[in-house]
C-alpha cells in the first residue's frame, strides 16, 4: 500500500474490484465474505480501514502464510471515476505439516509427534493431531478440529479428544485423563472474549509412592466429569508475561453434574484480576487478586479442588503447600483467595527499553492468600503471607521464569513453607 | 502398585512398635451390588481371621475399594497409618504385633500349613476369577455388577478393561475349559477333605488362618444361587460333609448370627 | 517306549522343566528304553513326547506322560496314602505358584541374565531361523505374564524381590518337609520328587549372573543335596552319554567359517575385477 500519498478522508472513492492472487484451496465464498464490506466504501480512508479489517479476518482463517494488500486506481474497462482495485496477494499454507520432537523432563524421555492439516476444507478449518509417547507413563494424545466463522464476533467452533497423564508428587497421586470437549468461542464487545465449552472427562487417579496418606488414598479410582464451563476474558495488557500497563480479568464458571451426566457434581466460580500501572523511571506496579469458590460437600474429588502456593503463586511456600495438608500431601480446598503486589524495575545497569530490559526484570513482591475447605471465615481471615525479591525472565513473551528469594511472613501450622531461593517456570502467575 | 513390598516391610518393621489400633477399618466393595465372588470370599476370610485373633475392626463398603488397595486386591485393612491388602500380608502384619495362630505348630506342620494355604489361595481365587470374568454367562453378571458404581460410558469401558487385565493375570487358567476348572476345584476339595479328616480344625486344636481362608471361600462359593456358573461349584462343595461342617463351625463360633 | 526331550545345557538333563520331570519319572519307573534329544526345534512348546512303539501312540506333556505311565502299571506313587496324595497336590501347587514364577522371572525377565546366558543358549538350541525369533518371543511372553501379575508400572527390582520372597517361603516349606530323609514321601522316589527336582535342578545348574534365586536355595542344604542325589542317580548318566556322543569338534566349525569367509572375499574380488585370473593359451 502506498503510505506516502495523502487523501483527505472525505474524498469520494469506491472499490470497483477486489482481486485475489495465488489462491488455491481456499473457497471463494469465505473470501467474498471477508472482503464484503469493502464494496460499500465511500471514502479512501474507509477503504484503508476496511482493508485492514479484511486482512485481519483473512488472517483469522489461519489458511495463509503471507497476506499482502495492494490498492490501485482502477484501470480496467468499465472503471468508474474514483474507482479503485484492491489486490490481495496471498500465500497459502502447505496442506500438511508435522514434526517429531524429543524432550527429557522429570527423569523421563518423551517423544512428541504432531501433524496439522491447515485449511483442510478450504474455509479455514484445521485438524491437528499430536501423540506423546513417554518411556514411563506420560503417554497421551490430542486431536483437535476447529472451524472459524468470519464476522464481527470472531467466533470459532472447536472439538477435541485427548488423553494425558501426569504425576502430582505434592498430592501423592498420578492422574490419567481422557476427555472430549466442544467449545464455542466468540467476542461480545471489543476485547471481551467468551468461551463456552462442554467437557466430558474420565479421570483415573492412582496412588503415587509408598506412603500415600489415607485421605488421598481413599479418593483414588475412576470418575467421570461432565461439565459446562464459561470463561470470560478481558485483556488490555500490553504483554502477557511482563506487562507495563493495562488490566486483565478472567471470570470462569463451571457446572459439573446436575443433569449433565457423570458422577462428579459441583458448581465452581473463579475470578482472576490483574492491574498494571507504569510509574516513574520505568517502574511498574502490578496488583493481582484471585479468588475461587466451589460448592463443598458435593460429589467431587481431589483433582477438582483449588490449591495454593508455589514459586509462581503464593511464593515462599512449596508447590500447593498452603491450606489443608496430610502427611506432606496437600488435600486442597473449596474456597480460596490470594493477592499479590509486585514492583518491577529494569536491570540496574541497562536502563530503558533495551532488548534485555524487555525480557528480564527485577521485582519485589508481597503475596498473601488463604485456602480452606468450605467457607471457613476464621481461616480465610488469617492468610499466609510472604515477601521477597527476585528476577523475572520472559521466554518469548509466553513463558515466565522466576528466580526469587522469598520469606514467609505468616503461615498456618499446616503450611509447608519454602524459605529461601525458589525457582519457578510457567504460564500463569500471581 | 508395585510399591507394596516396601510398604509391607515397613509396616512389619514399624508396625510392631504400635499396638493394634482400636478403630481399624476394613474396606471392601459394596457387598450387595458390586463385589465379585472372589472379593466377597477374601473379605470374609480376612474378617474371620481378625475375629479368630480377637482384633476389633469395622467393615466399611466403598465403591473404589479396589483402588484404595495398594495391590489392587480387596479387602483393604487400615490400621493406624498402615494400609494393607491380601490375607498373607495381613497375617504377617498381625504377627508383628505378637499375635500368631500357628505358633504352636511344629516346623513340619508349618510347612504343610503353608502348602495348603497356598493351594486354597491359588485354586479358589483363580477359579472364582474364572467363573466371574472368563465364563461368558458369568461375565454377563459381573459386567453389570462391576459397572454398577460408574456412570455411562465408564460402566461399559471399565468392566471390559478389567476383564482383559484379569485374563492376563490368570493366563494359564483363562485358557482352560470349564470342565478342567471344575476338576481342579474338585481335586483341591478332595485334598482338603482328606487333610481335615474328622478333626475340628485343619492344624492343631485351634483355628488358623487356613481355616479362615477355607471358610471365606467355601462359604461364599457354597452360597452361590442356582443358575449361576458358581452353582456347579457349590454342588461340588456340598459333597464334602467335613468341609461343610468346618464352615458352619467357623460361622457359629465367630459370626454369631451376623451372617445370613 | 521312547522319550523325546529338549536337550540340556550347563550339565542339566534338559533345559525344559517338563522334559526334566518326564525324564526323571521315566528313569524312576525304568520305563523308557531310548531317550532322544530333539535335534530340530522350532516352536516354543517345551513339552516332552513319549512314543509308545507297541501301540504306535504318542503322549505329549509331562503330566500326561506320567499319568499314562501310571495307567500302564508303572506307578511310583502306589504306596502313598490318600493324605500324602493330598499333601502332594498342595505342595505341587505351591511350587507352581511360588517357585515357577520366580524362576521364569530370573531366567527370562532379568535383563542381564537373559542377555548373557539365556538368549545365547536358546539361540543355540533352536534351529535356524527360529533361533532369531523364538528367544525374544519367549521373553516377551514371560514379561507379559509378570506385568499381568504386578501391573506395568512395577519396577524390575520390586518384582524380583517379591517373587523371590515367595519362592523362599516355598523353599522353607519344602526343606522342612524333606527334613533329613532322602525323598519327600517315604523311602522311594515318587512323582513328586521328579517334580521338585526339575525346578531345583534348573535353579542350581543354570549359571545366571544374577543368581539371587540360587542364593536363596543354597541356604537350604538338604534341598541342594536332594537335587544332586536325584541328578546323580537318574540324570548324570544321561548327561555323560550325551557329552561323549558330541560329534564335530570345535575346530571344524572354525575352519568351515574361515573358508566360507575366504571364498566370499575371493569371489567378490573376482566379480569386481580387483583380481584378474587370466588363462593364457599359447
Amino acid at each position: 500500500m502506498d503510505g506516502d500519498q495523502f487523501f483527505p478522508g472525505v474524498q469520494p472513492a469506491r472499490v470497483d474490484k477486489v482481486h485475489f492472487e495465488n489462491v488455491g484451496r481456499t473457497k471463494n465464498d469465505v473470501l467474498a465474505k471477508a472482503v464484503q464490506t469493502l464494496m460499500d466504501c465511500t471514502t479512501f480512508t474507509e477503504i484503508l480501514l476496511k482493508c485492514a479489517e479484511a486482512r485481519r479476518q483473512l488472517d483469522q482463517l489461519g489458511a495463509f502464510k503471507r497476506i499482502d494488500v495492494e490498492i490501485q486506481t482502477s484501470k480496467s474497462p468499465g472503471a468508474t471515476e474514483h474507482g479503485y482495485e484492491v489486490i490481495f496477494d496471498v500465500e497459502e499454507k502447505k496442506t500438511i505439516s508435522g514434526g517429531v520432537n524429543g524432550l527429557v523432563a522429570n527423569n523421563e524421555g518423551t517423544m512428541v509427534m504432531g501433524a496439522q492439516l491447515p485449511n483442510v476444507g478450504g474455509r479455514g478449518e484445521f485438524i491437528q493431531a499430536q501423540v506423546q509417547y513417554g518411556t514411563k507413563h506420560s503417554s497421551g494424545f490430542n486431536i483437535t478440529a476447529s472451524k472459524p466463522f468470519l464476522g464481527k464476533r470472531n467466533s470459532r467452533f472447536t472439538v477435541a479428544a485427548y488423553e494425558e497423564a501426569a504425576d502430582y508428587p505434592w498430592n501423592a497421586f498420578r492422574e490419567r485423563i481422557r476427555g472430549v470437549l466442544a467449545e464455542y468461542s466468540f467476542r461480545s464487545l471489543p476485547s471481551i472474549d467468551h468461551s463456552l465449552r462442554w467437557e466430558g472427562v474420565w479421570r483415573e487417579l492412582n496412588p503415587l509412592g509408598i506412603t500415600v496418606p489415607f485421605p488421598v488414598r481413599e479418593q483414588m479410582g475412576h470418575s467421570l466429569k461432565s461439565a459446562l464451563k464459561h470463561i470470560m476474558t478481558i485483556d488490555t495488557t500490553d504483554n502477557p508475561v511482563l506487562p507495563t500497563e493495562g488490566f486483565s480479568l478472567r471470570v470462569c464458571s463451571e457446572v459439573a453434574g446436575h443433569n449433565l451426566g457423570g458422577d462428579i457434581r459441583f458448581v465452581k466460580n473463579e475470578l482472576e484480576h490483574q492491574m498494571n500501572f507504569s510509574l516513574f523511571n520505568d517502574l511498574v506496579l502490578q496488583l493481582t487478586a484471585n479468588a475461587g469458590h466451589m460448592t463443598p460437600n458435593e460429589q467431587h474429588n481431589i483433582s477438582d479442588k483449588f490449591f495454593l502456593g508455589g514459586p509462581l503463586g503464593l511464593r515462599g511456600f512449596k508447590l500447593r503447600g498452603v491450606g489443608p495438608q496430610c502427611e506432606g500431601a496437600s488435600l486442597g480446598g473449596t474456597t480460596y483467595w490470594s493477592t499479590g503486589c509486585h514492583l518491577y524495575s529494569p536491570l540496574p545497569f541497562r536502563r530503558g527499553h533495551g532488548y534485555i530490559g524487555e525480557y528480564l526484570r527485577l521485582h519485589g513482591f508481597v503475596t498473601a492468600g488463604s485456602l480452606s475447605e468450605g467457607v471457613d471465615s476464621a481461616k480465610l481471615q488469617d492468610p499466609s503471607v510472604s515477601a521477597g525479591l527476585g528476577v523475572v525472565l520472559s521466554l518469548g513473551h509466553q513463558v515466565r521464569i522466576e528466580l526469587n528469594y522469598a520469606v514467609p511472613l505468616r503461615h498456618q501450622r499446616s503450611d509447608r513453607t519454602n524459605s529461601g531461593l525458589q525457582f519457578g517456570m510457567g504460564m500463569a502467575f500471581l | 502398585m508395585g510399591t507394596t513390598l516396601l510398604q509391607e516391610a515397613w509396616a512389619v518393621e514399624v508396625g510392631s512398635r504400635e499396638p493394634w489400633a482400636e478403630d481399624s477399618k476394613l474396606y471392601q466393595p459394596i457387598e450387595e451390588t458390586q463385589a465379585q465372588c472372589n472379593e466377597k470370599a477374601q473379605s470374609l476370610a480376612v474378617q474371620s481371621y481378625l475375629r479368630m485373633c480377637g482384633l476389633d475392626h469395622v467393615v466399611e463398603q466403598r465403591p473404589n475399594a479396589e483402588f484404595i488397595s495398594p495391590t489392587g486386591s480387596v479387602p483393604v485393612l487400615q490400621c493406624g497409618s498402615f494400609v494393607l491388602a491380601d490375607l498373607d500380608s495381613i497375617v504377617g502384619f498381625v504377627a508383628s504385633k505378637g499375635i500368631c495362630l500357628t505358633s504352636n505348630l511344629s516346623a513340619a506342620e508349618n510347612a504343610d500349613h503353608a502348602a495348603y494355604f497356598s493351594l486354597v489361595q491359588t485354586v479358589f481365587d483363580n477359579a472364582e476369577l474364572y467363573f466371574s470374568w472368563v465364563v461368558p454367562n458369568g461375565y454377563e453378571v459381573t459386567w453389570k455388577r462391576y459397572g454398577s458404581v460408574y456412570p455411562w460410558p465408564l460402566s461399559d469401558i471399565l468392566p471390559w478393561s478389567k476383564r482383559r487385565a484379569v485374563k492376563r493375570a490368570i493366563k494359564d487358567w483363562a485358557d482352560k475349559q470349564e470342565r478342567d476348572v471344575l476338576e481342579e476345584i474338585d481335586s483341591c476339595l478332595f485334598a482338603l477333605s482328606e487333610r481335615l479328616a474328622e478333626r475340628e480344625w485343619f492344624f492343631g486344636s485351634k483355628p488358623t488362618e487356613l481355616d479362615a481362608l477355607v471358610f471365606g471361600h467355601l462359604y461364599v462359593l457354597a452360597g452361590e444361587s442356582d443358575g449361576t456358573p458358581g452353582s456347579k461349584v457349590s454342588s461340588l462343595i456340598r459333597k464334602y460333609d467335613n468341609l461343610m461342617n468346618i464352615c458352619s463351625r467357623v460361622k457359629n463360633t465367630y459370626f454369631k448370627g451376623s451372617l445370613t | 517306549m521312547e522319550l523325546s526331550i529338549w536337550r540340556g545345557e550347563w550339565g542339566l538333563g534338559s533345559v525344559s522343566i517338563e522334559c526334566l520331570e518326564a525324564l526323571v519319572y521315566s528313569k524312576i519307573v525304568q520305563a523308557v528304553q531310548k531317550i532322544h534329544v530333539r535335534k530340530y526345534v522350532f516352536s516354543s512348546d517345551m513339552s516332552p513326547w513319549l512314543w509308545v512303539s507297541s501301540s504306535g501312540k504318542s503322549v505329549v506333556g509331562a503330566s500326561s506322560i506320567i499319568s499314562y505311565l501310571k495307567s500302564e502299571n508303572l506307578d511310583a506313587d502306589c504306596n502313598l496314602t490318600q493324605k500324602e496324595r493330598a499333601d502332594i497336590l498342595a505342595y505341587k501347587n505351591m511350587i507352581k505358584y511360588k517357585i515357577a514364577p520366580a524362576l521364569k522371572y530370573a531366567m527370562w525377565c532379568d535383563e542381564r541374565n537373559y542377555c548373557e546366558v539365556i538368549r545365547p543358549t536358546f539361540a543355540k538350541i533352536y534351529t535356524f531361523p527360529s533361533n532369531y525369533s523364538m528367544p525374544g518371543r519367549l521373553q516377551r511372553a514371560a514379561l507379559l505374564e509378570a506385568w499381568g501379575r504386578f501391573g506395568e508400572c512395577a519396577t524390575p527390582n520390586e518384582m524380583e524381590t517379591k517373587l523371590n520372597r515367595k519362592a523362599r517361603e516355598c523353599m522353607t516349606a519344602l526343606s522342612e518337609r524333606l527334613g533329613k530323609s532322602s525323598y519327600f514321601f517315604g523311602s522311594k522316589p515318587t512323582s513328586f520328587d521328579a517334580y521338585v527336582f526339575a525346578y531345583l535342578s534348573l535353579i542350581v545348574k543354570t549359571p545366571l549372573p544374577n543368581a539371587s534365586l540360587n542364593g536363596h536355595l543354597n541356604t537350604f542344604s538338604n534341598l541342594v543335596e536332594f537335587e544332586s542325589r536325584i541328578h546323580n542317580r537318574f540324570v548324570a548318566s544321561e548327561v555323560r552319554r550325551r557329552a561323549a556322543g558330541r560329534t564335530r569338534p570345535e575346530w571344524v566349525g572354525v575352519v568351515l567359517s574361515l573358508s566360507f569367509a575366504a571364498s566370499v572375499m575371493f569371489s567378490y574380488a573376482i566379480v569386481k575385477g580387483i583380481l584378474h585370473i587370466d588363462f593364457k593359451t599359447e
